[in-house]
């Protein structure tokens, strides 16, 4: 069904390719290099993540 | 300081455009799945193919929107991690949860019996097309409501405990964050509005129709059936409307306050119908807040309270310590000043808890901890330099307000309009007036759905979590340029989505004028190949 569907799409196809150059920004230019998580990519782990949002949440007088 | 203010500022203009242009497809979304459902259920119950030819042309538009929508709202927690780093670690599970439950279930459920939906024309049964058919329309819901489930906890923070060991909220009573009476009454009042917004573009769409003399039988059914959700939708909205403005006059008075632009509250507070918002008003003088105001008595009071004699706290009485509780009965509750002194003495424990933890003191730890969690409930309070910047912006909250209301009251009258016509004398329909009308109030429908948005997250600001983290402590640590760059990309990005999606369905709805929709196979076919 889904094969059939494919081959046959009209207008789905136009849609399809939108889907893919979307998806294709988003994930491929957007997250890749101007999304990063940042305290994912600057922390080894959890506990370090912590402290750096503790950090900055308890700024000094 | 200044460069920080400008990341605040440039991350939550970004965060606006991309939550603005997501909500341009989901109501859409909503309200074409439901009227596609009901053309359909009705082809299955009658056996007359007229109904599924017309279920098949607003499947196609229904096709076209979703394509181009879907995915806009990954980009929010793109920028959650980014823009917002401390706000996504703060919130812990809570809101990682309902937006991975959204995200799997959306994945599978939609994305599965879409494809029945489109594809499954003569290849499976007509009950398990029609079912397909409904289970998407259900589905899309259903990822709304995770979605608003984690809206809602920000505006409610409830079902959590906050681990200064690990720095997030932790869920405490899943039931709690998921069944909160402001996500359950948002979820309502927002997919109803989007049967309205579905409904409307159903009527503008079979307007234009009319106005090209084309498809005019398949154009006043489609209207007859999107006027009767419409008329649904719009009642049901301004119900769950009531509901909702008794909630925030409950959990956030500041905001009912600001939608009004009330700085001093009374007994027997008035309802303003119109007024324009005095620019040199400041919060402590004695000018008007607002000129020209013209209100209906007592309406604020019923609005908030369903009590004409209750009392409605304004700004001042709000930043003095003066509100009203959940049952509605005035209290005398801790004072904003207060409130902030709490939150600086609440992030002193939380810097006395970290120095024992680094020092492996844990009893110190716990004693710190205890403390702490007495001035919890105020800590976000501990970042605002004054209490006016507890005071969300008045004129933007106030005016959207009326928009959403004013253009609500539009739309209830013209679905009622359009269904007496459509009914009694549905030869009007074809009069010019009324199809440029039809056709009007398709972006007027989208302004007046948008303005509910700007007023529930406008009307909550300086927060991010009411009470708990303001937006410049939820900010993470970067450059204003690099939010600034993403900002410009995003808004070629979506305006070249914007303009994909527009001119596919224009295209498409031109092609559908120059053939008969109800009797021509053609139409079955392209949608199929759709």
């Amino acid at each position: 069904m889904y094969v059939d569907g494919f081959r046959s799409m009209t207008v789905g196809r136009k849609l399809w390719i939108l889907i893919i150059i979307k998806l294709a920004v988003i994930f491929l230019v957007f997250k890749l290099f101007f999304f990063p998580d940042i305290l994912q990519e600057n922390y080894d782990n959890d506990t370090e993540r912590a402290q750096a949002v503790r950090t900055a949440l308890t700024p000094h007088e | 300081m200044d460069e920080l203010l400008s990341t605040v500022d440039w991350s939550r203009a970004q965060f606006a455009l991309t939550a603005i242009v997501h909500w341009i497809f989901v109501p859409l979304s909503i309200g074409l799945s439901l009227i596609v459902g009901i053309m359909e259920s009705i082809w299955y119950k009658t056996g007359n193919v007229q109904w599924k030819r017309m279920a098949k042309f607003w499947m196609l538009l229904f096709g076209i929107n979703f394509a181009c929508g879907v995915a806009t709202g990954i980009i929010l927690e793109f920028e959650f991690g980014t823009n917002w780093s401390n706000y996504s670690w703060f919130v812990g599970d809570i809101f990682g949860a309902p937006l991975a439950i959204e995200g799997i279930e959306a994945f599978f459920l939609e994305s599965t019996f879409i494809a029945v939906m489109f594809f499954g024309w003569n290849r499976v049964s007509r009950g398990f097309h029609l079912a397909a058919t409904w289970l998407t329309a259900i589905g899309i819901c259903l990822s709304a409501y995770w979605i608003l489930v984690a809206n809602a906890w920000m505006q409610y923070p409830v079902g959590m405990e906050f681990d200064p060991e690990q720095m997030r909220n932790v869920m405490s009573s899943f039931t709690d964050v998921v069944f909160s009476p402001v996500a359950v009454n948002k979820f309502f009042h927002t997919v109803l509005s989007g049967w309205v917004l579905g409904a409307t573009f159903v009527i503008g769409v079979s307007c234009w129709f009319l106005l090209r003399k084309s498809n005019v039988q398949f154009a006043k059914e489609s209207m007859k059936i999107a006027s009767w959700v419409g008329l649904a939708g719009i009642l049901l909205t301004m119900w769950t409307g009531d509901g909702s403005a008794v909630q925030v006059a409950r959990v956030q008075p500041m905001k009912l306050a600001a939608m009004e632009g009330l700085y001093n509250g009374t007994t027997g507070q008035s309802l303003v119908t119109f007024g324009i918002v005095n620019p040199d008003k400041q919060r402590t003088d004695d000018k008007p807040a607002l000129l020209g105001e013209i209100s209906i008595p007592k309406g604020l009071s019923i609005l908030a309270n369903h009590d004409p004699d209750s009392f409605v706290p304004g700004i001042n009485d709000i930043i003095d310590g003066i509100s009203i509780n959940s049952e509605g009965d005035t209290v005398n509750t801790v004072s904003y000043a207060e409130r902030i002194a709490r939150g600086h003495q609440a992030q002193e424990y939380l810097r006395i808890y970290d120095q024992a933890r680094a020092a492996g003191d844990t009893q110190a730890m716990a004693a710190a901890k205890e403390k702490f969690m007495v001035d919890f409930p105020f800590f976000g309070y501990g970042y605002l330099d004054s209490v006016d910047e507890a005071v969300p912006p008045v004129a933007l909250t106030f005016y959207m307000f009326r928009i959403m209301v004013i253009g609500g009251g539009y739309l209830l009258m013209l679905f009622i309009a359009m269904l007496i016509l459509s009914y009694r004398k549905p030869h009007i329909l074809e009069k010019k007036i009324v199809t440029l009308l039809g056709l009007i109030s398709i972006p007027i429908v989208w302004v007046v759905s948008e303005a509910g948005w700007v007023t529930a997250e406008m009307g909550r600001q300086p927060w991010t979590i009411e009470g708990l983290l303001p937006c410049k402590a939820a900010i993470s640590a970067i450059s204003p340029q690099s939010v600034q760059l993403t900002f410009w990309m995003f808004v070629v990005v979506f305006a070249a989505l914007l303009i994909a999606d527009a001119s596919i369905m224009i295209r498409e709805i031109a092609k559908a004028t120059r053939r008969d929709i109800l009797n021509d196979d053609r139409t079955e076919s392209q949608a199929k190949k759709a």
